[in-house]
């Protein structure tokens, strides 16, 4: 019945709508972008695969997490990284997200975090996307690219996501009204 | 939210900068305490948008400086654009299957691009405005800001619109919040007209002043209309698009069946999976309030009447509430009490008491006359939403909740103001919306778990569970006569329920917007609605008998007047306006709701 209900688009539109949530539980638990990224990857082609076994599109995001997890464990498991995960901290990261996700969706929280940095000042949002585009090697290349000390520009950078995070706190806030 | 004592090791943890003894001491303490999970999942969240964000805008910077030096031009330069930001995509993750989406864009998009020449500017704008760019690159929309063809517009979060004028010849598009459009040029050949793609949202059109052989096109998801010299609106949400004709005449073709109907002025049509695809009578539409009173100072987030209607209350984020004379003329008095936004206002059955409630945990009982502060209900563990008087006066609930998502449903006694009871075990989510019956045995809940609960009040049992709603609850409300529960949702329907039985009675549809309030007519049979705008239903038959329109910015509250003969709208652009509820209904006109 699945099959019949979710097409290929609406998988697709099911995976991108989610993304945020499930890429951020991935990386609660791997603390590596390019890991979680590859991890991403492969639980979007289980799902695809395997999507005729969900059997209400409501339950989507539970099912693509269960499936995350397991593939975070494989991962791990396959790749011989150096320190293995505890089964239970993924367990539990897995809860978190989805009483997060009950909180305070993903597609809220991203919707609201995107509308706060267009509204930051250019220079605040050249530096934040400058930490988080892959295009510096790390904070000290930052620090030179914007005339800072180190300290300062992780002071810096610390600033602007204190902002950003009031911002989102605010526009929800508003939300919930 | 996440405390900031926990915020930077979490933050360190995630960036690999702890050391093993560190990690390992961290999440020990992630294994057993869920709130610092939660915290490492929200944090892991914020870094995955940032990240999204960076990595699109620079792939954006990098496309244009390459397109720069391309010798290419107009369609060929954005089909290359697009493209690439396809495999940039792909590489991401998920991409093959978004790039269906993609390509469907280029073909809507490609093909007929004059990049340079100004479909439309922006004459007017309010909160988050975006253009979106062909190669999908947002930037902020700007007053005067030229949109070329192909360009989308999006509209984001309460409050936000945006004007576009057509300077060829002065047509106009009003584009309400929350709302994904995209314009071009008329796709057809040997057509000089406009094109505009409706994604999700409300767009009022404006072309009565197009020349002849220019026609516009709107198309959405579930239907393209072709019209010219007319002023139309069209709402497009989840699986239906709804089209009122103002002036002039359109013909609307249903996507699904590829069937045709006229549509002339008055009327509206629903283009839906549903059979029914006929122009109906538009309801009476009441566009000027009849009084309108603004407070400048903080918004207005709840609003109640006295029992004599001579007095208008409203409680504001800065935790201030005020008192207004019925006109809305005047502020009274001012009661300051509470630290935190007042979510919820009520007055008592008899009068002698208005019950208000904060975010700061406390509901406060006032003297409504004097405005003195009478006593506080405490021992609340989070912020209230709501809450509601029994019948006779004696009790009072509230609804809320604490923690990341704990219910919290307690009952009190006035007179003593001390805790008497609580409703537990039920609700999976914070409550949002609380109500007594007429007899004052049963207290309805409902809650951000989507779900109503009918409690049997003397003992704390659950009689029924109304599980029609697919997202959160927002407002509860049972007719005076008792007949008649109606719930509000996030949803975007309101449902009428029996409350004898909870059996679902009919679902009232047409909303475009966040419904968040509800409220009942004395007579009962007549439920205002309001969104954006107020909708008046007749209950019985689940027709609209009026629309109360001129809001650009969402509505907060919806009260009807002691005496029911006018209707008082909050708005979150911090307006009251009275309006005449005594509209006259139309004339004919089927239900455009369905059990």
């Amino acid at each position: 019945m699945a099959e019949r209900m979710l097409g290929q688009g609406q998988v697709a539109r099911l995976l991108m709508h989610h993304r945020t949530a499930l890429y951020g539980y991935i990386f609660a638990c791997v603390r590596n972008h390019a890991d979680a990224e590859d991890i991403l990857q492969n639980v979007s082609v289980a799902v695809t695969e395997s999507i005729g076994q969900l059997q209400d599109e409501k339950g989507f995001l539970p099912w693509a997490r269960e499936i995350a997890r397991r593939r975070v464990l494989a991962y791990r498991r396959q790749t011989r990284r150096e320190q293995p995960l505890d089964p239970e901290l993924v367990l539990r990261l897995a809860e978190a997200s989805d009483r997060v996700e009950r909180e305070f969706a993903a597609a809220d929280h991203r919707a609201a975090l995107l509308a706060c940095l267009e509204a930051l000042p250019v220079r605040s949002r050249q530096l934040i996307a400058m930490r988080y585009d892959g295009s510096v090697a790390g904070m000290g290349e930052l620090a030179v690219r914007f005339g800072r000390t180190v300290q300062g520009i992780y002071a810096q950078v610390k600033r602007i996501k204190t902002v950003l995070r009031e911002c989102v706190e605010r526009r929800m806030s508003l939300e919930m009204q | 939210m996440i405390s900031p004592d926990d915020r930077e090791p979490l933050q360190a943890y995630l960036d690999g900068e702890l050391s093993e003894t560190e990690a390992a001491a961290l999440e020990l303490r992630l294994r057993s305490e869920p709130a610092l999970a939660d915290a490492l999942v929200l944090l892991s969240r914020e870094e995955a948008i940032l990240g999204e964000w960076a990595g699109s805008a620079r792939a954006n910077q990098e496309h244009e400086a390459e397109a720069a030096t391309l010798p290419m031009s107009g369609a060929a330069s954005v089909r290359r654009f697009t493209i690439r930001r396809l495999i940039a995509i792909a590489a991401s993750g998920v991409a093959a299957l978004v790039a269906v989406g993609f390509l469907s864009l280029l073909f809507l998009g490609g093909g007929h691009n004059e990049p340079s020449s100004t479909l439309a500017t922006v004459e007017e704008m309010h909160g988050d405005v975006f253009i979106v760019s062909e190669n999908g690159k947002s930037i902020a929309a700007q007053l005067g800001q030229r949109i070329a063809p192909g360009n989308g517009i999006r509209t984001q979060g309460d409050g936000s619109f945006v004007v576009l004028t057509f300077p060829s010849d002065q047509s106009r598009l009003e584009i309400g919040p929350d709302t994904t459009i995209r314009l071009d040029n008329a796709v057809t050949p040997g057509e000089r007209g406009k094109q505009v793609w409706l994604e999700q949202g409300t767009v009022a059109a404006d072309v009565s002043k197009q020349p002849s052989n220019q026609p516009m096109i709107v198309t959405t998801p579930h239907a393209e209309a072709r019209f010219l010299e007319t002023k139309s609106s069209f709402a497009s949400a989840g699986s239906e698009t709804r089209i009122e004709q103002l002036k002039g005449q359109m013909q609307l073709t249903r996507k699904r069946d590829g069937r045709s109907i006229d549509v002339p002025t008055g009327s509206y049509a629903v283009a839906s999976a549903r059979d029914d695809f006929a122009p109906q009578p538009l309801p009476n539409q009441v566009l000027q309030p009849r009084a309108a009173a603004k407070d400048q100072t903080s918004p207005m987030l709840s609003a109640a009447y006295s029992m004599d209607g001579a007095t208008l209350v409203t409680g504001h984020g800065d935790g201030t509430i005020k008192l207004w004379d019925a006109a809305g003329s005047e502020v009274r008095r001012t009661l300051k009490g509470h630290k935190r936004p007042v979510k919820a206002l009520a007055f008592s059955p008899a009068g002698g008491l208005l019950a208000s409630a904060s975010d700061d945990r406390f509901v406060k009982l006032w003297d409504p006359v004097n405005g003195t502060d009478v006593g506080t209900l405490k021992g609340l563990k989070g912020g209230i939403d709501a809450i509601a008087f029994s019948p006779d006066g004696t009790q009072l609930a509230t609804g809320g909740g604490f923690a990341k998502a704990t219910p919290e449903v307690r009952l009190f006694d006035v007179v003593s103001r001390q805790e008497i009871g609580s409703f537990q075990g039920e609700h999976t989510n914070h409550v949002t919306a609380v109500a007594f019956s007429r007899d004052g045995k049963t207290l309805a809940t409902g809650g951000k778990d989507n779900v109503i609960k009918l409690w049997d009040v003397f003992t704390r049992l659950v009689r029924h569970t109304l599980d029609g709603h697919t997202n959160r609850i927002v407002s509860l409300a049972y007719s005076p006569d008792g007949q008649t529960l109606a719930s509000a949702s996030r949803d975007r329907t309101v449902q009428l329920w029996e409350p004898d039985t909870g059996k679902n009675r009919r679902i009232l549809k047409g909303a475009f917007g966040d419904v968040r309030s509800i409220a009942f007519a004395l007579d009962s049979k007549r439920l205002a609605v309001a969104d954006n705008n107020v909708t008046l239903y007749d209950v019985t038959t689940g027709r609209e008998q009026a629309s109360f329109k001129g809001n650009r910015q969402p509505l907060a509250v919806v009260l009807f007047a002691p005496g029911g003969k006018e209707l008082t709208t909050i708005g979150t652009d911090r307006t009251i306006r009275f309006w005449d509820a005594m509209a006259r209904p139309p004339v004919v006109g089927p239900a455009s709701s369905r059990p």
